[in-house]
């Protein structure tokens, strides 16, 4: 799905990089507010997860930035600060915000054929790596 | 080891900083793509990085994060001055967590850092001092079967 049909779907309006949102491409997503567990756990291999928050501080952008993550949604119908819209257009990221709720959000993405993302299973360490 | 070095880079990191918060490991990661490291050595080094970087503007007074890459493995050492942490054991546990409220709301705080960083890396090493700072040495490892 392309993530302007993703901000269709979940009734969301556009505000980064809004110029790509009908090229860049969505087959798994990711729901979550604390941003550890986005980095303990997504992983986006192929570019291609969202990820669907309520957090709104340019924090949200950084992960995104380290996992490859391309889109955001900003749920719950929050005012996105003007450094996070301005730290997502450097970094080439959309963000898309929405007044639905993080659980209604992943519901309609989801039912539209949208996966849960690859989860990271971390093995038994050793020194040797 | 030394002479497999093939890069050395210092990031200085500013406690309480938000608005730059990420932007070394930012960086790092660049550095990291431009000299064709694996993505998966890339992925881990970088998200223990972030959290190591995090905790610096979270925690600390300032710091300096220094990003060396081997041909065998990169290694992050992260010095700051700071307030230190008094029982490491106790810090390294999921969900432990000293953080004020409004980094909560950032995202942060839940007490996954630590844990994140030592998921993420091969060898992780912190020393720390209280009322001093702490040093935070981590390593992900470039295998054969990353090549």
């Amino acid at each position: 799905m392309k993530a302007e049909e993703a901000a269709k779907l979940v009734k969301g309006k556009i505000v980064s990089c809004k110029e790509v949102a009908d090229k860049v491409k969505i087959r798994s997503g990711f729901s979550a507010d604390l941003m550890s567990d986005v980095l303990a756990l997504a992983i986006s291999p192929n570019k291609d997860t969202i990820l669907i928050t309520g957090i709104t501080n340019p924090q949200i952008v950084r992960t995104a930035e380290i996992l490859d993550i391309p889109v955001i949604v900003v749920a719950r119908g929050k005012a996105v600060p003007q450094e996070t819209i301005k730290l997502a257009e450097e970094k080439g990221i959309i963000l898309i915000k929405t007044k639905l709720t993080v659980f209604v959000t992943s519901g309609i993405l989801y039912s539209h054929g949208i996966k849960g993302a690859r989860i990271l299973k971390h093995g038994r360490k050793s020194a040797a790596g | 080891m030394e002479e497999n070095l093939l890069l050395v880079e210092k990031f200085k990191i500013q406690g309480r900083d938000f608005d730059r918060a990420g932007e070394a490991s930012s960086q790092i990661k660049t550095i990291l793509k431009k000299l064709n490291i694996p993505p998966s050595v890339i992925r881990k080094a970088t998200i223990a990085a972030y959290e190591t970087e995090m905790n610096i503007i979270i925690y600390a007074y300032h710091g300096v994060m220094t990003l060396k890459v081997y041909k065998n493995k990169v290694k992050v050492i992260a010095e700051d001055k700071g307030p230190g942490i008094p029982d490491i054991n106790l810090a390294m546990q999921e969900g432990y967590s000293t953080a004020p409220p409004e980094i909560l709301e950032m995202g942060f705080g839940a007490g996954m850092g630590l844990a994140n960083i030592k998921k993420n890396s091969d060898i992780l090493e912190i020393k720390s001092n209280v009322n001093k700072g702490t040093t935070v040495t981590f390593e992900v490892s470039i295998n054969e079967q990353h090549k």
